[in-house]
């Protein structure tokens, strides 16, 4: 090999190290890392208390609410969680807890508490074998998929200093950027949610939870579906847990009239008392207790 | 240029190459009313006119369009070798480095044109067929078509290398194709490898589109160049030392 050759090579070779460390360097400055880092952390979280708040809006009226805030004990497998719910025309609070052997429910409708029980051992292997599935080979695997699928979006993450030392992360998404398949599988899901909602009557509870009236009332879109618009946001704290996430997705379309819509959705979830949450038990004794079957 | 035309000509005058320009025309074309079907019966709009020459464009760049190169990077090089054209070239005044880039440039004015043809047409599609086809769109859509040159071209360079090793057209094909799918599924398993391979830049005009000119997409362009130079000059290295 003559000397222009090589050192053309060896030039080229170079540029292209710079080049793709340059792009590595400056990805992993944005928000995407930490992103990652905090999401595996998620695994080890042994308790924490969830609040979660979702609403959907139609042209800026608010037609569907959810609040909740849930104690979850991992480890202990014990959670509990009120859920409150509006869909415009009517509300209804829920009390629910589960542990490994029971799961009690309570709604504002009457003062019973419905107690199904658990046969507790199938449970456990269930989860047993949960938690050995995900080896730290298979980890690194998802994370490798994970990454090639996202490679376009990473350097878009946005990080943020908040005064209280956490770290935001943001991603926009315009209708350009989101990809087809997030286009379509949202679409999807907002067209047939009606449809869904039927399928939530399943007998829980000996259908006590009735939760087929509390189905959405969301105008029924025909045509021109599209999600406009998404905004991501999470915040990560010293520990570099995931303790906040926040989504906005924007939805327009068309009804049967004509009508152009557009709808809003937006999630909340924050987390705090990690691993310092201590679900507390429901006492039954002289309460309406009604058991029921599987 | 010397010996451009008469490259040029040898590739265009192909029957294959012909039809080729005709599928690209007509795959837009075709897609465009029966995605309008289906989206009109399902009420989702995923393609909107705007967005019609991205989605298309991003189904090119993976699949169609480096199987086209490949078939013309392997005509070009061992397949005239096989047909012993070549020597006929060689025996022309003309040094080997300037055979070689007219080679280099008449594929890349092959993808350049291929990369036209399918604009022009997805372009069309989405003006006559779909919903809110916009000015911004198409001037967004030509800018994603030019930015997918780099990549692709990094792609062709890579394949020109590997292909001079082959002495018959239909086996450097072959080669090239599983090549080419092994650098598509190799970043999945180690992304680390995948990003010193040009694969990995295939769609990243969506990265333009996302972010404007930052570091990532400086840093990305300086490798796609480098890798670029660095394949063209082992492929004419490959050409000149080349017995024939």
């Amino acid at each position: 090999m003559n000397f222009k050759v090589l050192s053309a090579v060896g030039i080229s070779g170079l540029l292209m190290a710079g080049g793709v460390m340059t792009a590595t360097v400056s990805a992993s400055s944005s928000g995407y890392d930490l992103f990652k880092t905090s999401v595996t952390n998620m695994q080890h979280l042994d308790s924490f208390t969830a609040n979660v708040q979702a609403s959907l809006s139609d042209n800026g009226n608010e037609i569907y609410q959810i609040s909740s805030v849930s104690q979850m004990d991992l480890k202990g497998d014990q959670s509990r969680s009120s859920v409150s719910i509006n869909n415009g025309s009517a509300s209804k609070k829920l009390e629910l807890y589960s542990n490994d052997h029971q799961d009690i429910f309570k709604s504002n409708v009457d003062e019973k508490y419905y107690v199904e029980q658990d046969s507790g051992e199938e449970h456990a292997e269930v989860e047993g074998e949960e938690k050995e599935q995900i080896s730290p080979q298979m980890q690194k695997d998802i994370e490798g998929i994970f990454d090639s699928l996202t490679k376009n979006y990473q350097d878009s993450i946005d990080t943020k200093k908040l005064a209280n030392g956490n770290t935001e992360l943001q991603l926009s998404l315009s209708k350009n950027e989101i990809p087809a398949v997030g286009q379509a599988s949202i679409s999807f899901l907002l067209k047939n949610m009606d449809q869904q909602g039927q399928d939530l009557e399943s007998d829980d509870f000996g259908g006590a939870l009735k939760l087929d009236e509390l189905i959405p009332e969301l105008p029924q879109l025909t045509s021109n579906i599209m999600v406009s618009k998404i905004d991501l946001f999470g915040e990560v704290n010293t520990d570099q847990y995931l303790v906040g996430q926040k989504a906005d997705i924007y939805v327009t379309g068309k009804d049967v009239n004509g009508t152009s819509h557009e709808l809003v959705l937006h999630l909340t979830n924050k987390l705090d008392n990690i691993d310092s949450t201590n679900v507390s038990g429901i006492d039954l004794s002289g309460e309406k207790v009604v058991n029921v079957k599987d | 240029m010397q010996n451009l035309s008469n490259e040029w000509m040898k590739l265009i005058r192909k029957r294959s190459t012909i039809a080729f320009f005709i599928i690209s025309a007509f795959f837009p074309i075709l897609v465009g009313p029966s995605v309008n079907i289906l989206q009109n019966r399902i009420g989702f709009t995923l393609f909107d006119g705007e967005s019609f020459s991205l989605i298309i464009l991003s189904l090119a760049v993976i699949i169609y369009l480096p199987l086209l190169l490949a078939q013309a990077v392997s005509d070009l090089f061992p397949g005239e070798l096989e047909k012993n054209v070549l020597a006929f070239i060689l025996v022309r005044p003309i040094s080997r480095l300037k055979i070689f880039n007219s080679k280099i440039l008449c594929i890349a004015l092959y993808l350049m044109t291929l990369l036209l043809i399918i604009y022009i047409s997805s372009n069309l599609t989405g003006a006559i067929w779909l919903q809110n086809f916009t000015f911004k769109g198409m001037l967004m859509g030509g800018f994603a078509y030019l930015l997918s040159w780099f990549p692709l071209m990094a792609i062709t360079l890579f394949l020109v290398f590997f292909v001079q090793w082959f002495g018959s057209s239909s086996r450097a094909l072959t080669f090239s194709i599983i090549l080419y799918f092994m650098m598509v599924v190799l970043p999945f398993i180690f992304p680390k490898v995948g990003l010193w391979l040009p694969t990995y830049d295939i769609t990243w005009y969506q990265r333009w589109i996302n972010n404007g000119l930052s570091m990532v997409v400086m840093g990305r362009a300086v490798y796609l160049l480098s890798w670029c130079s660095l394949f063209f000059t082992l492929g004419y290295y490959q050409f000149k030392k080349k017995e024939y």
